[in-house]
């Protein structure tokens, strides 16, 4: 049989190495490789960079992700077939997102206010927090899913997303927004919550100058609340990405991540409070029911399970007897089998009021 | 992110059971391929973020599909073709073809203290081949992809671009040239990463 050239042999290499040759041929190639010191070195390398190219490094999204994974899947398309079998024409939160230089119609927005009941229990809370059990500290979700991000994923609207999220976020004058006239504003993990989730349903609008506002007041109250370093930087650092306008548009899921790092931090910091979770996670939940609410997405409102866990964690932590009112009489409204559009209405202006009351 | 080997028909008859109602068989799929589909999807677009937003859309149009599925090709091949369609919108839309010039830091192992040295020598070369496979043309980017992180055969691959095997093992062939000749030019280390 002929034998090859060392030019020949290097034509075929990667054929050979996918085992793509007659036998015949690899035969003839696999001699000459041991004989022959330059092609061993390029047999060598190829091969080794291909194992390389294969190696090459993923980095993991985390235990969380892949065990929600099927789950928010399944209620993705449920929601979506849903949608297609209603009718309507389905806009996504999470996939409508426009680019970061683009400028929306969305007005400003106005923000939280602090929670005066909160700011008086505090003391309180810490000199009981020796005597309470670890099943207080970190309150039992019962399997329930905060994610604002799928949850919003989820919403569906007619009338455009950065209508929906004007409506929910209505126009006020700035010194009433936020507070910097005469009053300083006060900062809570439900205020820490709310604004997260607002962020994210503005980001998703793609409303960059109210989003980037909301950042600020973010970074400024995590800053205030003495939260570390390293949060408070990550939150900056998608503000900045988000000002700049001119890169590749900010992921939501990389600002969505600072809701379970935020939750962490507050499981895991020194003097940790229960109160403080149920009151990050019911910040964010209202913001994401009442956008729900407000795009009358009336299935993603039946949420009896969340209403109970808020209604027994409020009344844990002394909460106004007002909210857990409130919450009461939406649980009336959502356990029944339909809900009309009048009482749509009427959940929507009670998260409006628990927000009031929280807030 | 290893690819797992599922049967075929297993995967088929989840698809049925999921068809008919069962709700379970979904849930059973996406964790069969969850990993390989976001290695894929990741290789692709180069950050994070995204790949965890397109591997959840990828499942989510899957299965809002799940009545079209012919059944003549593999369920692992109508998921990339899926997914190649996600990432090539996904490009569109975003107006940024290439995965990036500059590697960005979360494409890199973490440095640990212990091997600091080595270890930053791997993440330049890691960057350099990563920038390396991002620069080959698109066709020939995705051949690569699917043969070697996802272990596609060349007729699978043939299948899920709507070509030739023969085409397949063109593109893969002139990319593993084209990456060679961009790495020497690069001074690319050959040593285990």
């Amino acid at each position: 049989m002929k034998p090859m050239t060392c030019k020949q042999v290097q034509s075929v290499l990667v054929d050979y190495i996918e085992s793509e040759l007659p036998v015949h041929q690899r035969k003839i190639m696999k001699d000459h490789i041991s004989e022959c010191m330059e092609c061993t070195q390029e047999f060598n390398g190829l091969r080794e960079m291909l194992k390389n190219t294969k190696d090459l490094y993923i980095p993991d999204p985390g235990d969380e992700f892949w065990e929600s994974l099927p789950q928010r899947v399944l209620e993705d398309v449920k929601a979506q077939k849903a949608a297609m079998q209603s009718g309507e024409n389905v806009v996504s939160l999470g996939q409508a997102r426009t680019p970061d230089n683009q400028t929306s119609q969305t007005a400003d927005t106005t923000t939280p206010r602090g929670a005066s009941w909160f700011l008086k229990t505090v003391p309180i809370a810490a000199t009981v927090l020796l005597a309470i059990s670890a099943v207080f500290l970190f309150p039992s979700t019962n399997d329930l899913n905060f994610d604002s991000l799928s949850f919003q994923h989820r919403i569906s609207t007619q009338q455009g997303l950065p209508e929906l999220v004007s409506k929910f976020i209505p126009i006020q004058e700035m010194s009433a927004r936020y507070g910097f006239n005469d009053q300083k504003r006060k900062v809570n993990t439900f205020v820490i919550g709310s604004l997260f989730a607002e962020t994210l349903a503005l980001l998703s609008a793609g409303n960059n100058t109210s989003s980037v506002k909301h950042l600020d007041l973010l970074v400024d109250d995590l800053s205030t609340m003495g939260v570390n370093s390293r949060l408070v930087t990550q939150v900056s650092g998608i503000r900045d990405i988000v000002k700049e306008g001119n890169k590749p548009r900010i992921s939501l899921r990389q600002f969505a991540v600072f809701q379970v790092d935020f939750e962490q931090y507050l499981k895991t910091k020194k003097g940790r409070d229960a109160k403080e979770i149920v009151l990050f996670r019911m910040g964010t939940w209202t913001v994401d029911f009442g956008l729900a609410a407000a795009a009358k997405n009336k299935n993603l409102l039946k949420q009896d399970d969340k209403l109970d866990y808020f209604k027994r964690e409020l009344a844990r932590i002394e909460a106004p007897i007002g909210a857990i009112n409130t919450l009461n009489n939406m649980s009336h409204i959502v356990t029944q089998d339909e809900i009309s559009d009048r009482n749509t209405d009427k959940l929507f202006q009670m998260v409006q009021k628990l927000r009031g009351l929280l807030g | 992110m290893s690819v797992s080997v599922s049967d075929p028909t297993e995967d088929i008859e989840l698809l049925s059971r999921y068809i008919n109602g069962d709700e379970t068989a979904l849930t059973e799929l996406v964790k069969r391929y969850q990993r390989e589909l976001y290695g894929f999807i990741y290789h692709h677009v180069g950050n994070q973020a995204d790949s965890a937003d397109l591997t959840q859309k990828v499942f989510v149009n899957l299965f809002l599909k799940a009545n079209q599925f012919s059944g003549k090709s593999a369920f692992k091949t109508w998921l990339y073709q899926i997914a190649l369609n996600q990432c090539k919108n996904h490009f569109r839309s975003n107006d940024r073809r290439k995965i990036s010039e500059d590697v960005e830091i979360e494409h890199l192992p973490l440095i640990t203290e212990d091997n600091y040295i080595e270890d930053l020598g791997t993440r330049e070369e890691q960057g350099k081949l990563r920038n390396a496979v991002s620069r080959l043309p698109e066709k020939q980017r995705m051949t690569v992809q699917l043969r070697l992180y996802q272990e596609c055969t060349f007729p699978e691959i043939a299948e899920i671009m709507s070509g030739s095997v023969g085409t397949a093992k063109a593109h893969y062939f002139q990319a593993i040239a084209s990456l060679r000749k961009m790495l020497q030019e690069e001074n690319y280390e050959t040593h285990d990463m």
